[in-house]
């Protein structure tokens, strides 16, 4: 049995000696401390409320702002025998090179624009090497980025066909997709997911280890002779602000804590007076007043 | 944090330390006080005169974001001994609200402790 407290009784009048706790309650002390308690606890909630927004403001500015970074080449951004860079996956990059033979062209099906199902086409884009020759003259392969150039209806679309001669195109770093797709590699060159560890079997280039997703290329082609732009997938959350979320917890458990006090001194408060009523002792023992 | 006072021992227990009247119960509620207290007290400042500037001024939010949440933890502890200890000693409700809000004011807390301290240990 928790210390018998600290208020006075709260009505001198006699009561039976099992008074409930809710007539202890309602009365106007704790009836007003309640409704003080309530409205702490409110306003706490909000504040909560308010620093998990500082939270995803935060988190989304800091999404937002590797996307809206400057294009930079793709080599500068990591080398082709790395692993792509977590930090790399939804920067905007340029490449310039040359388009690789319809023959190499993969196909990833049940892609969806506007409500009609299709395929992606992806290239692969046999990047400049400086001097070097892009071909296979001295038996290494060439160098190569598997570029999304957008979506077509059909595989035999015209516009599938990948356009010739030198090429710059900018575009954003995307990651193989997660889903499993153990059974691609028999399917020949249309695949149901963008996996570069598929991918790396059906092309005879050296690849990057990722894609990029097609958002201009210069020259320009008509609208009606290129696969239609896939928009770039979404670039991965970069949190920001878990301070704020830990902020945003407190202000949740202040404000509870705010209610349980209130609870607890109600309690104390009713065994006070049946304590008195009982004429004991109990209350008075074992507590100083400060 | 708030366990049970039996009537029983603490009363006869109140002889049991020269020079004080308090309850070992009361005690303990004291001393778990004192020790968060002066966490607190030291955690604030470290967060007002290291964590801030750093953030604020040299724009390194590392030490904020630890220090910071900490705190904040720690401040919810400073609260549940404050309460223990409240009803425990009978204060009244203003002298809580004031010893709670005296946690979150640089050296206050220190000054709220000894005060505290001074006032409970006194025979």
């Amino acid at each position: 049995m928790p210390v018998a407290p600290t208020t006075e009784p709260v009505s001198t009048a006699p009561q039976p000696p099992a008074r409930p706790l809710w007539r202890t309650a309602l009365t106007p002390r704790w009836t007003g401390l309640l409704l003080l308690a309530l409205a702490i606890a409110a306003v706490m909630s909000v504040l909560g409320v308010w620093q998990l927004d500082v939270y995803r403001s935060k988190t989304d500015a800091a999404t937002a702002k590797r996307a809206e970074a400057e294009p930079v080449s793709l080599q500068s951004l990591f080398p082709i025998d790395a692993g792509l860079p977590s930090k790399a996956v939804g920067r905007r990059v340029t490449v310039t090179g040359t388009w690789g033979p319809a023959a190499d062209q993969i196909f990833v099906s049940d892609r969806r624009v506007n409500d009609r199902d299709g395929y992606w086409v992806v290239t692969p884009l046999l990047l400049e090497q400086g001097s070097q020759n892009v071909g296979n003259t001295d038996g290494q392969p060439s160098e190569a980025v598997m570029v999304v150039r957008g979506w077509v209806a059909a595989v035999e679309d015209p516009a599938a066909t990948p356009p010739s001669g030198s090429v710059a195109i900018t575009g954003a770093v995307a990651a193989s997709e997660a889903q499993d797709a153990s059974g691609d590699a028999s399917k020949g060159r249309v695949l149901q997911s963008l996996r570069i560890p598929t991918i790396v079997h059906l092309v005879d280039y050296r690849i990057y280890d990722a894609f990029v997703v097609l958002a201009s290329s210069t020259p320009a082609l008509a609208a009606d002779a290129a696969p239609a732009i896939v928009p770039a997938p979404s670039p991965p959350t970069d949190h920001a602000g878990l301070r704020n979320v830990a902020y945003a917890f407190q202000w949740w458990i202040f404000a509870a804590f705010t209610l349980w006090m209130w609870g607890r001194m109600v309690l104390d408060a009713h065994r006070s007076t049946e304590a008195d009523q009982d004429d004991d002792a109990i209350g008075a023992s074992g507590t100083v007043s400060a | 944090m708030t366990s049970p006072v039996d009537p029983a021992t603490s009363a006869s227990g109140s002889q049991a330390s020269p020079g004080s009247s308090l309850t070992p119960a009361i005690r303990g509620a004291l001393t778990r006080y004192r020790v968060i207290a002066y966490v607190v007290g030291v955690m604030l400042l470290v967060l007002l005169f290291v964590a801030m500037p750093l953030k604020y001024l040299g724009d390194d939010p590392s030490a904020m974001n630890v220090v910071g949440p900490l705190h904040g933890f720690l401040y919810m502890v400073y609260l549940l001994a404050t309460f223990d200890l409240f009803r425990r000693v009978r204060w009244s409700l203003p002298r809580l609200v004031l010893v709670a809000l005296a946690g979150t004011i640089p050296f206050l807390s220190f000054y709220a402790e000894r005060k505290t301290t001074h006032e409970l240990t006194r025979s």
